[in-house]
């Protein structure tokens, strides 16, 4: 009894531990991807400026913030990059973590406290949100239609079988005088499962 | 193949397969005969119900007991969900959560919702979530047909 206690326990234990690490890889996905649109936008930005040199302490500042911020998103506010609908909560999500890397981006000085780069930065992430939100609605609609046509494929194979069986046979009947007479192959009898609930299978 | 039937009035129903080689033809055919027979018994309030398994839309489990959920009516069953799992998953019998048993082949659509979950929309309308464990196994059942 406390041996199954325990095992109980144990497994528990593990099913959390999986749960925790299936989200944490989620988090890295998606710290890795909203650090890079926002690299992408301070090249850009630099570039603009015929600067070809970024500075390191910015990029990991991008990539621990994006880090946090995945946390926030996973944790808090029900992962709204892959929700199933744009509804008003996720709305707000979206801007309130944008809103987070905006004002981020002011404080820690990567467009230079620029009023108008950091006002184009907000609308630049806000554009990143919608174009992931879109790309996971397309993939899993993609995904909808794979689904359904397996489903078919699988569903014709078992009436192929019963039509196949039926099809490879002549059928005869040995009536009264034991004669053998042959149907016609058209009509099968009982081979269909309607047949089969209507009891006249044989 | 030829296949010869023979009208009797008395004694019951048999099927007999003569074969030289027990291909999968002969095994196909062997199979579908003994599933015309394999029927499942429930009960309705105080009736008692015979049903085809084709017939089950899905099977839930609630407090250990076992309920068949038909086009027209429920039915409690006597076997566990597990154990029926087992005995009809060749007949499109499939395992989506640890309560629930559906039957593949009669559900209407399936949708791909976010955390890698499934939603299966069944003949009567009703909609079941598959989680993200089982759903790579249906995954796997409906690629390999």
């Amino acid at each position: 009894m406390e041996n199954q206690m325990q095992g109980d326990k144990r497994a528990a234990f593990w099913k959390k531990l999986k749960i925790c690490f299936s989200r944490e890889i989620a988090i890295e996905y998606k710290a890795c991807l909203y650090a890079f649109c926002i690299t992408v936008f301070y090249c850009a930005f630099l570039l603009c400026q015929g600067i070809f040199q970024a500075e390191i302490g910015h990029m990991c500042q991008f990539f621990i913030l994006a880090y946090l911020v995945g946390y926030l998103q996973v944790y808090l506010l029900h992962n709204f990059d892959e929700a199933g609908k744009m509804g008003l909560r996720e709305v707000c999500s979206m801007l309130f973590c944008d809103s987070l890397y905006t004002a981020c981006s002011y404080l820690l000085g990567w467009f230079d406290r620029q009023i108008w780069v950091t006002g184009l930065f907000f609308f630049y992430m806000l554009v990143a949100y919608g174009c992931v939100y879109l790309i996971n609605r397309l993939k899993r609609n993609i995904d909808t239609e794979n689904l359904n046509h397996m489903l078919a494929e699988y569903k014709k194979k078992q009436y192929m079988t019963e039509e196949y069986l039926y099809s490879a046979v002549c059928v005869y009947q040995v009536d009264p005088n034991g004669e053998a007479v042959k149907r016609n192959q058209k009509e099968p009898q009982g081979g269909t499962r309607e047949a089969a609930k209507d009891g006249q299978a044989g | 193949m030829k296949l010869t039937m023979q009208r009797i009035d008395q004694g019951e129903d048999e099927v007999i397969i003569r074969y030289r080689e027990q291909d999968k033809r002969i095994r196909a055919i062997a199979e579908l005969i003994r599933g015309m027979e394999q029927k499942l018994c429930g009960s309705c309030g105080e009736e008692k119900v015979m049903f085809l398994p084709e017939e089950v839309l899905y099977l839930e489990s609630v407090d250990g007991v076992s309920f068949a959920y038909l086009t027209d009516k429920v039915c409690r069953m006597g076997e566990s969900l597990g154990k029926l799992a087992d005995a009809f998953g060749t007949r499109g019998y499939f395992r989506c959560s640890k309560s629930m048993v559906l039957n593949l082949y009669r559900i209407a659509a399936l949708k791909s919702e976010p955390g890698s979950r499934i939603r299966a929309t069944m003949e009567n309308g009703e909609q079941v979530m598959i989680s993200r464990k089982y759903a790579g196994k249906l995954r796997e059942i409906l690629r390999q047909g």
